[in-house]
């Protein structure tokens, strides 16, 4: 209660301070005031506006981190499992990991146009690293002695790949999901600021060629908003399917 | 081998005992350049409970290992019914002191692995795993998850998934190394109940010696490593001995000072060479 308390007495007194100190020090124009920002926000949320660019974008980092996601998992679960295949591939990898992918995002609209196509795959590229490293990692974390247990119990390769791998890959596999969250939004909305015309981005980009600086922080706001909704439903889903690892917070720390 | 023409009285109750279930022929192990095993010669009996005892690192796991075909030797062989052991045998189930148990799956269906790998329907599945729980007292525990349990709990859980599979031989590695005195009790009475019941043949390595007398029809010796056969101790306790009165028995205080004195000059000889456990 009283962090609760302490939390919005700090939002209070940051959002009184920009309201006062902005116009005293007449830096209205590049500061805004959080009224404007309020008008602004509430101006693009009743017109509806901000629901389609919100939706585009959702939709375009939804789908590259889904895309992402998938490859990532398949590609990281075909390195762990072949050892010689990860050795080979290994420099063209780390290169590639290396290489920010925003830079790339030219060359996809030459190829992709700047539709919605090519902001789903600049988020998917960026996705892609971060779940594949992840399940590449929970893959050869499995305990060698785990794996020899389980042919003892007569288990085929393929029924090890199943009953052991990838679930105990999983929990690494999430780790790089909730990781990728930020990111797939990154990655749509950069694209959107370089070319597009609709989605959050363009949105932003757009209120700053116009100067207008109240409706550039409401369009960040929105940003901010929709990635606090996507953290969200990524940790409850895994909430969702890893119930066995929420059961040990329920035991007292014990060494 | 001098003591082999104490036969333990259960290898009559089986078929084929002539043939011993598990055999190592002069095997030697290295790995690398460090020798292992050297010239391990030994029989163990179908139906048969032998101990292996010997200071650690000197390769009692790498016996179990050979015996479940994880690893090969190096020079002789292992048999497993008189034939050559050359990949992984199935015939055996492994349990080591780390329980093995997958934490994303429950009690009941950790015990369901090995059904659900050879293939078991759902009910018959569903009837075994009710079996096994009440066999081992983990009725009322069905739906936690592994990080739910004591570590006694989760002993009990690997055993009944274990047994669920029926392997023939067991190769116990330390199963009960970290567990407290009176649960280390229930669980060996439980073990060597099931074991009796069943007939299978157990290799339980153990580093305690009261545990080796207390459940061994029969107690194999290690020397340091590299490891051979040191003595081979026949106990001289019955068959449906009553674990819980067991140490008050003077026969088994006897076994025990002698198992004892035949490891002293080991564990003098360890020291010696600064060998750590
Ligand atoms: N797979 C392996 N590769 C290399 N060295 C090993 C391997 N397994 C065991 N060793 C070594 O062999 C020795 C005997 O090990 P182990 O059989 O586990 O001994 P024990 O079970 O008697 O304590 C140890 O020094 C260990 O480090
Ligand atoms: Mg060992």
């Amino acid at each position: 209660m009283i962090v609760i308390l302490a939390r919005l007495a700090i939002l209070a007194t940051f959002l009184a301070a920009w309201q006062l100190l902005s116009p005293a020090f007449d830096l209205e124009f590049f500061l805004s005031t959080p009224a404007q920002v309020a008008v602004s926000f509430w101006a693009i949320a009743s017109n509806g506006s901000l629901f389609y660019h919100a939706g585009i974008t959702s939709f375009e980092a939804i789908s590259g981190f889904l895309l992402g996601g998938a490859l990532g998992m398949a590609v990281g679960l075909a390195f762990g499992r072949y050892p010689f295949l990860a050795e080979v591939m290994d420099p063209f990898v780390t290169t590639f990991y290396s290489l920010p992918k925003v830079a790339l995002a030219p060359l996809f609209i030459l190829w992709f146009g700047i539709g919605i196509d090519m902001k789903v795959i600049l988020a998917a590229s960026i996705v892609f690293f971060l779940v594949f490293l992840n399940t590449y990692t929970g893959v050869r974390q499995v305990s060698r002695e785990q794996l020899a247990i389980m042919r003892l119990m007569g288990a085929t390769e393929r029924q090890l790949v199943f009953t052991v791998i990838v679930p105990s890959a999983i929990s690494w596999v999430f780790a790089g999901l909730r990781l990728s969250v930020p990111y797939a939004l990154v990655g749509a909305i950069v694209a959107e600021i370089i070319a597009s015309n609709r989605g959050l981005g363009y949105l932003l980009s757009g209120a700053t060629t116009q100067f207008d600086t109240a409706g550039t922080f409401a369009a960040i706001i929105a940003i901010m908003i929709l990635a606090i909704v996507l953290n969200f439903l990524v940790k409850h889903l895994e909430i969702w399917l890893t119930p066995w690892r929420q059961s040990a917070p329920d035991r007292e720390i014990t060494v | 081998m001098q003591n082999i023409a104490k036969l333990a009285p259960a290898a009559e109750t089986l078929p084929d005992t002539s043939v011993p279930i598990v055999e190592f022929r002069n095997a030697s192990k290295s790995f690398g350049a460090m020798q292992v095993l050297q010239d391990v010669d030994l029989k163990i009996r179908p139906g048969e409970f032998v101990c292996l005892l010997g200071p650690s690192g000197c390769g009692k796991s790498t016996l179990l290992n050979l015996t479940a075909g994880l690893l090969q030797p190096s020079k002789g062989s292992a048999h497993y019914r008189g034939e050559k052991i050359t990949g992984i045998n199935v015939k055996t189930g492994y349990m080591t002191q780390n329980d093995h148990l997958l934490p994303w799956r429950t009690v009941r269906r950790n015990i369901a692995v090995p059904l659900e790998l050879a293939g078991w329907s759902k009910a018959d599945t569903r009837r075994r795993t009710d079996e096994l729980l009440k066999k081992v007292g983990l009725e009322a525990f069905a739906d936690s998850y592994p990080s739910q349990l004591s570590g006694g709990m989760r002993k009990r859980c690997a055993l009944a998934r274990i047994l669920a599979y029926d392997p023939e031989t067991l190769l116990l590695d330390e199963p009960f190394g970290a567990l407290d005195a009176q649960l280390r009790l229930l669980l060996q009475i439980e073990l060597r109940n099931i074991v009796r019941e069943s007939g299978k043949s157990v290799l339980f390595v153990t580093h305690d010696v009261d545990e080796a007398v207390a459940l061994a029809d029969r107690c194999v010796v290690f020397s340091a490593r590299p490891a051979s056969v040191r003595h081979v101790i026949n106990f001289d306790l019955p068959e449906d001995r009553d674990l819980k009165t067991l140490r008050y028995n003077p026969k088994y205080q006897e076994e025990c000072a002698r198992l004892w004195k035949l490891l002293t000059p080991e564990l003098d000889r360890q020291a010696a060479l600064g060998g750590k456990s």
